[in-house]
């Protein structure tokens, strides 16, 4: 697939609805719901949550956070690869500055340090984020991102958590039809408009 | 002999003073005991009296059913918007689109109302009806440019519905139901980063999210649309311009908020 970088109209047609997935796209959300999904839903593993108990959150729900915050710093650093390969574009940069304050935000509810990142995500992506164009990689990871929130977002107890995953995805969500534009898939409906990675545990 | 003034006891404060001592005269009088009458506060003219209101709890179910009744209320604005015949062929099957997506998450909302022990509520939002789309689209007569207007009116409600998914999330109290909210909730945020692509193509992020300044409005004073306008999504009002410029020097100006209590359809609200 050859991503369009340029910023023009969206091209909109009426075989948009064709299913443009092809194999090399499952595959890398594959790889991003094996490891991002399972970091997240895995709460954090090999971390330690350093907050106090002063934040008055249940452990499970500063281990959710702890998780959270990984995978966002994660993603921030995942862009930053991008930028050091050449993605000079201002949509890199921008969204690099989105995950960093999605981390700080979880970081000043909870009282977690925003340090660390989930080491595993970035080791199995950041090669494919090495690029002057991420843009494809970049739309799977948003739209991973978008659907752990949305799975976390059932599970946490606290509402301040809650509400700041929730305003990550409505960014989130964005940042992937952004991308999908981006990465020549403005004709694919699906691909604008679905989240393939968030319908699982959510049908009514 | 000199007379001596005495200042606690002139003429001006002695009818002042009587003013304060008939006035608390008045209220003491009228809380006495052995009134009669109604208890309802006073009405002056012969207006027709104010209707009781039912008593109405704000539970999950009222949540959810304000939910899909926006979900149809977006339905409705498309049906209007459609009828103004002004948008290209890809424009059209966009719209399409948008409107079975909303067909799709007012089913599913759907079965979470049934769930929640509600009937399901199958109209769009008679509050938001009255008070919004109907004078926006009203304000459309004699319009400068409709194909401006209609797609900052898709933007507008098309962001409303993303927002009040997210304002959902902090007042159900089934925690489950958060994730069903925001999975539509992030699907109507694509709609609106994609209209809003269509408004501006280029400039997809807002400036300020790059250091740069903000541009709330652009140069014909319409508010600035970019597909990533901010840093977390925001609960606060859209602003929406349509129109033409009236003799004023205005155009029609409204601002869409995520539903409250003048807007939750109750249970005792009906199609």
């Amino acid at each position: 697939m050859q991503p369009n970088i340029s910023k023009g109209l969206p091209h909109v047609t009426d075989s948009a609805l064709a299913d443009h997935a092809g194999n090399d796209r499952s595959s890398r959300r594959a790889l991003l719901g094996a490891v991002v999904g399972g970091a997240a839903i895995a709460l954090a593993g090999g971390r330690t949550v350093a907050a106090t108990a002063t934040s008055g959150l249940s452990d499970a729900d500063l281990s959710t956070a702890d998780s959270a915050i990984a995978l966002e710093l994660a993603a921030r650093d995942l862009y930053d690869s991008a930028i050091a390969a050449g993605a000079d574009d201002d949509v890199w940069q921008a969204m690099r500055e989105q995950h960093e304050s999605y981390a700080q935000r979880l970081a000043g509810i909870t009282g977690i340090s925003a340090t660390l990142r989930d080491q595993a995500t970035f080791d199995q992506l950041s090669t494919d984020f090495a690029t002057a164009d991420p843009s494809a990689i970049a739309f799977d990871l948003e739209n991973t991102l978008a659907a752990t929130h949305i799975e976390l977002l059932g599970q946490v107890e606290d509402l301040g958590i809650a509400n700041a995953m929730a305003s990550f995805v409505a960014m989130e969500s964005r940042h992937a039809t952004v991308l999908a534009t981006l990465s020549g898939q403005g004709d694919d409906f699906d691909a604008l408009f679905v989240n393939p990675a968030a319908t699982a545990g959510t049908e009514a | 002999m000199t007379s001596i003034p005495n200042p606690s006891l002139d003429r001006r404060s002695l009818l002042r003073n009587s003013g304060i001592v008939l006035s608390f005269g008045a209220i003491v009088a009228a809380c006495g005991t052995g009134r009669t009458g109604s208890d309802d506060p006073g009405r002056l003219g012969v207006a027709a009296p104010v209707p009781t209101l039912p008593e109405a709890e704000i539970n999950d179910g009222v949540l959810l059913r304000t939910a899909q009744s926006l979900e149809y209320t977006a339905i409705a604005v498309y049906e209007a918007a459609a009828e103004l015949d002004i948008l290209s062929g890809d424009e059209t099957a966009l719209v399409e689109r948008f409107v079975s997506d909303h067909q799709r998450h007012a089913t599913a909302i759907g079965a979470l109302v049934a769930q929640a022990g509600a009937e399901e509520y199958t109209c769009p939002n008679p509050f938001l009806m009255d008070r919004a789309v109907t004078p926006v689209l009203a304000a459309l007569e004699g319009s400068d440019d409709l194909h401006r207007d209609v797609l900052n009116i898709a933007y507008a409600f098309e962001a409303l519905a993303g927002a009040s998914y997210q304002a959902l999330v902090g007042a159900l109290s089934d925690a489950s139901l958060r994730s069903h909210a925001m999975l539509i909730g992030g699907e109507e945020h694509r709609h609106a980063a994609m209209i809003a692509m269509l408004i501006n193509p280029d400039e997809l992020i807002n400036p300020v999210l790059l250091g740069g300044a903000a541009v709330d409005n652009d140069a014909e004073g319409f508010p600035s649309r970019y597909a990533v306008p901010a840093t977390y999504g925001q609960l606060t009002g859209i602003e929406l311009v349509v129109g033409a410029v009236n003799d004023e020097g205005a155009r029609f100006s409204t601002q869409l908020q995520t539903p409250a209590d003048n807007t939750f359809v109750y249970d005792y609200v009906d199609c």
